[in-house]
């Protein structure tokens, strides 16, 4: 016997029970909620002002530009003290086109200095940013940058989590890796002390745009 | 890992005499159980929302074959393996198997505590494979030859000077730090890391869910050290327990809710993943070959007995991080991998209760553990579950047994037991001897080693009522 | 009899082994409560509420012992015990002990339904507060953790030694933490209890109290225990001796004027 079937009978061994199907299907396409909580909730504004604060205080740098403004501007301070190319998302590449002809959008490698994504959604419960993989976007440069920036729309600030799953669903083929990032990198694995940058980025910079919705393109 | 549960009293002995670790112990009980208050009354949904996520977990094992099944066509679909392992030697097997099929040489890996459970590392290293823990707290462990003490802060009863004298004996010059301030430590660590996960040419990593309605595994990390792990390498492999499935993503989020307030206190994690299948035609980036490897090793035996609640557990680790037996002799005392009053329960599961007879006796009982558990099990419940099996089996000590059956006989016989207790008093008081109370006594055990014992009544109060006194 | 409140209930007083044993004055200050609450006191013989065993995994052996205490309550209208930990053992873990005897299964439901911890019935059924008492001295309480987790026992000894007169009540940062006692858990593991009761101590010292009380006699004996062992002059009582305004004897574990 497989180890899959040893393991299934012992399943039903202990429960006593054999058809249970339907209660199980119908609870996958239900997917009833969980209790939202009130901090997931509230008009536009009011969320906005949610995320920024949840983010700030998990010590991400939130940046919010004029309209209009492109990212090597937002960007300029750090552009100017990263060597080598940026590696960014295909939806965000033709801001950079003209001053900085750097940005690139490929697999992060362990040199790299700096990187600019695309999040999909910010969710104003936790101040959490929602990036995906996919084509044109890659998830490694959320990961091996120290400094690694995510720009992500006021449109798309959502209120919680249920919210941003519905996004990812109506964003379409199902992303393999989706992402929440709250914040740099950490550890307090040497005596309980808290210290940024472990493995991930050092710094998260959060560029909250008006109008700019770069994923959606 | 070999088990040393059943040298549990020896052990916490050396431990409560080891004064570095009580530094370190003493430091978990002022942090986490503190941040852990914050952050539960910022979020006054949370009561409702363990209840609803208690819920979700005791459905999902009421029709757990189900669920598996839906995960595993999931996976499929999303062009994944799935491999089920009905044992700690199945998961390693299975484990080496993926590696040799695609090659690989090394592999970086994630924090785990299925992969402590099935003994993973020594089962690549066997076969050959070089195998890198990526976790800050486990890269440490990993080069001093050590184990986890904590579930989620694996390296909690080291402190920097240890850290250091581990990175001296095994980082080149030219990568150390100047100081053992941990900050530096930590960024050491880093500059050594990064190459590794460059180079793994496979990733393992556990899972905190696995999710049925996609087929995809969640992990969380705050170092960010599972997400290079998984994103990285061209294969990815996820080792997690037949326990580990929910529903939806409602339902993880739901969970999500719960997990890193009841660990460290932080709101969420930093990194949160749900990974669904090898990387997809023009993604650009991501690994080739996507495997989950479903654990048993004997958790469906949990299934529908009394012990099935433990079957919720999320692994946060609140229940030692509260518990004053974990406090006063740490995670090693408990002689194997999982530790505290959760590891009480699982640990016989696993081990066999003849091996492991003192962990679920050690504990007062004080309910701490199930008062801060998110998912409401009743882990002293569960403890009682072993101490019958423990009794019945013979396996507690022959005082214990023959001190309570003489007690249970004689409570049945009230007059025979009044006569008894008169005499105990009548011996006792004369030790006393007019002090209030004893510093030695027959049969006090290991009372008076550090206690007196207050001196019993002349007579009883059953006694004196009886007699009309008021 | 009847008073103004309607005939007076019959209130059962288990006494426990420990005061039975070590305490007797527990046993008459509880008696002396409910009396003065409006009950009319029942006092039974066993004393063992079985919990012995029952923590120990002799489910057996606990349940002959329940079965005697169900059987000679069952006329009483409520039982009150003068213990967090027994009363827990009753209310909370009767039930499923006994939930396969045929005969004790309902009985055993009925009485867990109707026990009450000493200071949650003064305080929460009868609204009683003591009148007249007097104690001179800071006190500080231990939350005993079977009351505290199992029974919600918490503000309720607190609101009645608020009502002694004289008596200062002072916190201690870690009151609702286990002092280690756990039944035959100090005696199986007395290092690890040994730890813990100091801990406990630590915060009791620090309160700056003079006395310390608690619901329940298991842990007083081991803080008196070790609170004299450390040479520390601080007292231990059961809360009922001081709302009782019966603490004029020594504190547990002190020197008695007549010992034989």
């Amino acid at each position: 016997m497989s180890d899959r079937e040893t393991v299934l009978q012992r399943i039903r061994q202990r429960l006593k029970v054999s058809e249970r199907a339907g209660a199980v299907d119908e609870r996958l396409q239900q997917r009833p909620l969980g209790p939202v909580p009130a901090r997931a909730c509230g008009d536009a504004a009011t969320l906005r002002e949610r995320f920024v604060e949840r983010a700030e205080a998990a010590s991400a740098e939130v940046r919010q530009p004029p309209r209009g403004e492109p990212l090597p501007t937002t960007l300029a301070d750090l552009v100017a003290g990263a060597d080598g190319e940026i590696v960014t998302d295909e939806a965000l590449r033709a801001e950079w086109r003209g001053g900085a002809g750097r940005a690139v959008c490929r697999r992060a490698r362990p040199e790299d200095a700096l990187a600019v994504s695309a999040a999909l959604c910010g969710v104003a419960e936790t101040g959490t940013l929602v990036l995906a993989s996919g084509p044109g976007r890659p998830i490694t440069a959320a990961f091996l940058p120290p400094v690694h920036v995510a720009a992500v729309d006021a449109a798309d600030i959502v209120g919680g989590y249920e919210a941003a799953w519905e996004r990812v669903r109506a964003a379409g083929a199902w992303p393999r890796a989706v992402t929440w990032i709250t914040g740099p990198s950490r550890s307090a694995d040497i005596e309980q002390t808290l210290n940024l940058g472990a493995h991930g980025p050092l710094r998260l910079i959060i560029v909250l745009r008006n109008g700019q919705e770069a994923f959606r393109e | 890992m070999e088990v040393t549960s059943a040298q549990f009293r020896a052990s916490a002995r050396r431990a409560l005499g080891d004064e570095r670790l009580q530094t370190a112990l003493a430091s978990i009980q002022k942090g986490f159980p503190g941040k852990r208050a914050t952050a539960l009354e910022a979020l006054p949904e949370f009561a409702a929302t363990s209840d609803h996520v208690t819920a979700v977990r005791d459905h999902v094992n009421a029709h757990l074959d189900v669920y598996l099944e839906r995960f595993e066509a999931q996976v499929q679909a999303a062009g994944g393996q799935v491999h089920w392992a009905a044992d700690a030697d199945a998961a390693g097997r299975t484990i080496v198997d993926i590696c040799r099929r695609a090659g690989a040489r090394s592999v970086g890996k994630g924090k785990s505590m299925a992969s402590e459970e099935v003994g993973l590392n020594e089962a690549l290293a066997a076969a050959g494979l070089q195998v890198t823990e990526t976790d800050l707290g486990e890269y440490i462990l990993q080069l001093r030859g050590d184990h986890p003490s904590h579930i989620i802060a694996p390296a909690i009863h080291l402190r920097r000077d240890d850290v250091d004298t581990a990175f001296a004996g095994h980082h080149d010059a030219g990568v150390r730090s100047s100081s053992s301030e941990p900050a530096e430590l930590q960024a050491e660590a880093r500059r050594v890391l990064r190459e590794r996960f460059a180079s793994a040419d496979v990733g393992i990593t556990g899972a905190n869910m696995l999710i049925a309605e996609s087929g995809s595994s969640c992990i969380v990390t705050n170092e960010g050290n599972a997400d290079l792990s998984q994103h990285l390498p061209r294969v990815h492999i996820v080792i997690a327990g037949i326990d580990k499935v929910v529903p939806t993503f409602e339902d993880a989020s739901a969970l999500l809710r719960l997990l890193a307030r009841s660990a460290t206190g932080q709101e969420i994690t930093v990194y949160t993943t749900f990974s669904t299948g090898p990387a997809r035609p023009d993604d650009s980036d991501g690994p080739a070959e996507y495997h989950v490897v479903l654990l048993d090793n004997g958790r469906s035996e949990l299934l529908g007995g009394s012990l099935e609640a433990m079957l919720r557990c999320i692994r946060c680790g609140a229940c030692m991080n509260h518990c004053p037996v974990y406090g006063a002799v740490g995670g090693h005392a408990y002689g194997w991998v999982y530790p505290g009053p959760m590891g009480a329960v699982l640990t016989p599961q696993m081990v066999g209760i003849e091996r492991s007879a003192d962990l679920p006796n050690a504990s007062t009982f004080c309910g701490r553990c199930a008062e801060v558990c998110p998912v409401q099990i009743p882990l002293p419940e569960l403890m009682r579950h072993w101490r019958e099996r423990a009794a019945e089996q013979g396996v507690e000590s022959a005082m214990v047994r023959y001190g309570l059956r003489t007690w249970a006989a004689l409570a049945r016989r009230p007059r025979l037991y009044r006569r008894c207790a008169r005499l105990a008093a009548g011996c006792l008081r004369l030790l006393a001897r007019g002090r209030g109370r004893l510093t030695r006594a027959p049969l006090a055990l290991g009372w008076t080693q550090s206690r007196d014992l207050p001196a019993p009544a002349r007579r009883g109060f059953i006694e004196r009522w009886q007699a009309g006194e008021r | 009899m009847t008073d103004a409140l309607g005939p007076r209930p019959r209130i059962g007083l288990f006494a426990t082994c420990l005061v039975d044993f070590f305490r007797p004055d527990v046993g008459f200050a509880a008696a002396r409560l409910i009396e003065r609450a409006g009950g009319e006191v029942i006092v039974a013989e066993p004393t063992c509420c079985g919990q012995p065993a029952w923590n120990s995994g002799h489910r057996r052996e606990a349940a002959d012992l329940a079965r005697r205490v169900v059987a000679a309550f069952a006329g009483v209208d409520t039982l009150v015990v003068p213990s967090g930990s027994c009363a827990g053992m009753i209310a909370r873990h009767y039930p499923e002990l006994l939930d396969d005897d045929p005969v004790y299964a309902a009985p055993a439901r009925d009485l867990a339904g109707r026990t009450r911890e000493l200071a949650a019935w003064l305080s929460d059924d009868r609204g009683w507060r003591p009148e007249g008492v007097h104690f001179n001295g800071t006190v500080t309480q231990h939350d005993a953790c079977a009351g505290l987790r199992e029974l919600g026992v918490r503000d309720q000894p607190r609101a009645l030694l608020r009502a002694v007169a004289g008596l200062t009540l002072s916190e201690s940062v870690n009151c609702a933490e286990c002092c280690g006692f756990g039944g035959t858990f100090c005696v199986k593991y007395p290092e690890i209890s040994t730890r813990m009761v100091d801990d406990k101590i630590r915060g009791i010292v620090e309160s700056g109290a003079d006395t310390v009380v608690a619901g329940d006699l298991g842990c007083l004996l081991n803080i008196a225990g070790r609170l004299a062992r450390a040479g520390h002059a601080i007292e231990a009582r059961h809360f009922a001796e001081i709302v009782a305004g019966m603490a004029e004897g020594p504190g547990i574990g002190d020197s008695e004027a007549s010992w034989r």
